[in-house]
């Protein structure tokens, strides 16, 4: 599942918001420059240079993505606070699922993938989140796994709702406001009953606090390195789709051609 | 005789391949995967998984109303795991899904789209 590259990232990700120091900052950041080039759009690259992103660029970010989107004549909403500032996000109305892509890439592309990968609980945190988790799963009646990870909770929380038995059950909906959307998504609107774990959460340290504006996830040099590789590979391998290489299979109506 | 059993026969299947709602599949590149939206409650939510070890990351979003307006979700996406299920709090209803893929050599695919 993982390749070298966003194993990488994502490694480095997980250290440098787990309270690790930075490192290598000044000797990647002319070479991230190099290899980023044209790639990284200005205002995104404005917000990650200094290989912090605080909470004030997260939101000026989702800022210049909704007036984008809104220049352009997209009904949109947003940006919209929740989880105490976990997350912010957006929703527009269109006939075009990607209406917003433009600006998305523009103006939150990298932004929103470092912020949102370093809100994801990692080791005994991680271990006591998911048993919250499961509690609350378990106290309306379901039967939860015992073991596995996150992970393994989330895809069975989600395939519960499409049972009929436990689809229409706003108990399981509050379990899924309080935790999933808290961990897994980067959209957890209409939160305001719901309690985020993070709120009991004590950070582990300083930078980690979670009071929006003052919030900081440091970035190595590397991490950012390596998005910039990635984004590479994914506009290159963009360019070969077009040539037909994406089918559908066992269900044609669902697909839509390439 | 045998000629219309033998058609009456064929336009049964058919009709029953219609009827069935097959799971949605994709394929990019080595990596397959399939999604799925569902509306249950006030939670609209889509679902992405990887069905091989061919994916690096998967995303979803999904199409719900609210307030009597018909809107697209942000996606949900991630590269720590093999799936993300897009979930929507508050929606009155949903009816489409979303889903998107990145193999493990870099191949990005279309979205598409669970009805």
């Amino acid at each position: 599942m993982k390749s070298l590259i966003v194993g990488v990232v994502l490694a480095v990700a997980v250290a440098s918001c787990g309270g690790s120091a930075t490192n290598s900052h000044s000797a990647s950041l002319s070479s991230l420059l190099d290899r980023v080039g044209d790639q990284m759009p200005a205002s995104q690259l404005s917000a990650l240079r200094d290989l912090e992103l605080t909470y004030d660029e997260y939101e000026r970010a989702f800022h210049l993505a909704v007036q984008c989107m809104s220049d352009q004549g997209l009904e949109v909403r947003g940006p919209n606070s929740e989880n105490n500032g976990r997350y912010l996000t957006y929703s527009f109305s269109s006939t075009d699922s990607e209406a917003d892509s433009q600006c998305f890439e523009e103006h939150l592309s990298y932004v929103h993938r470092v912020w949102v990968e370093s809100q994801i609980p990692t080791g005994a945190e991680a271990d006591r989140v998911r048993e919250e988790y499961a509690d609350c799963v378990h106290s309306v009646g379901l039967d939860p796994p015992t073991d596995g990870d996150l992970a393994i909770l989330e895809r069975f929380v989600g395939e519960s709702l499409r049972d009929p038995t436990w689809g229409n059950n706003a108990a399981l909906d509050a379990c899924i406001r309080q935790y999933s959307n808290a961990i897994f998504s980067n959209d957890p609107w209409h939160l305001s009953s719901g309690k985020p774990w993070s709120a009991t959460r004590k950070p582990r340290s300083a930078s980690e606090s979670r009071q929006p504006g003052k919030d900081v996830c440091p970035i190595s040099a590397n991490f950012l390195t390596d998005l910039a590789q990635l984004h590479t590979l994914t506009v290159r391998h963009e360019l070969t789709t077009q040539g037909g290489r994406f089918r559908c299979f066992d269900d044609s109506q669902s697909c839509s051609p390439p | 005789m045998f000629r219309r059993l033998a058609i009456l026969l064929t336009t049964l299947m058919l009709a029953m391949v219609m009827i069935v709602p097959a799971a949605s599949g994709w394929i990019a590149a080595e990596c397959s995967f399939n999604g799925w939206n569902s509306f249950s409650g006030n939670t609209a939510s889509a679902y992405t998984g990887a069905t091989n070890t061919g994916c690096d990351a998967v995303w979803a979003r999904v199409h719900y109303k609210e307030d009597a307006i018909w809107k697209w979700s942000t996606p949900c996406y991630t590269y720590t795991y093999d799936f993300c299920t897009k979930f929507q709090p508050g929606a009155d209803d949903a009816d489409l899904g979303k889903h998107r893929a990145l193999s493990d050599s870099g191949g990005l695919s279309p979205w598409y789209t669970s009805y």
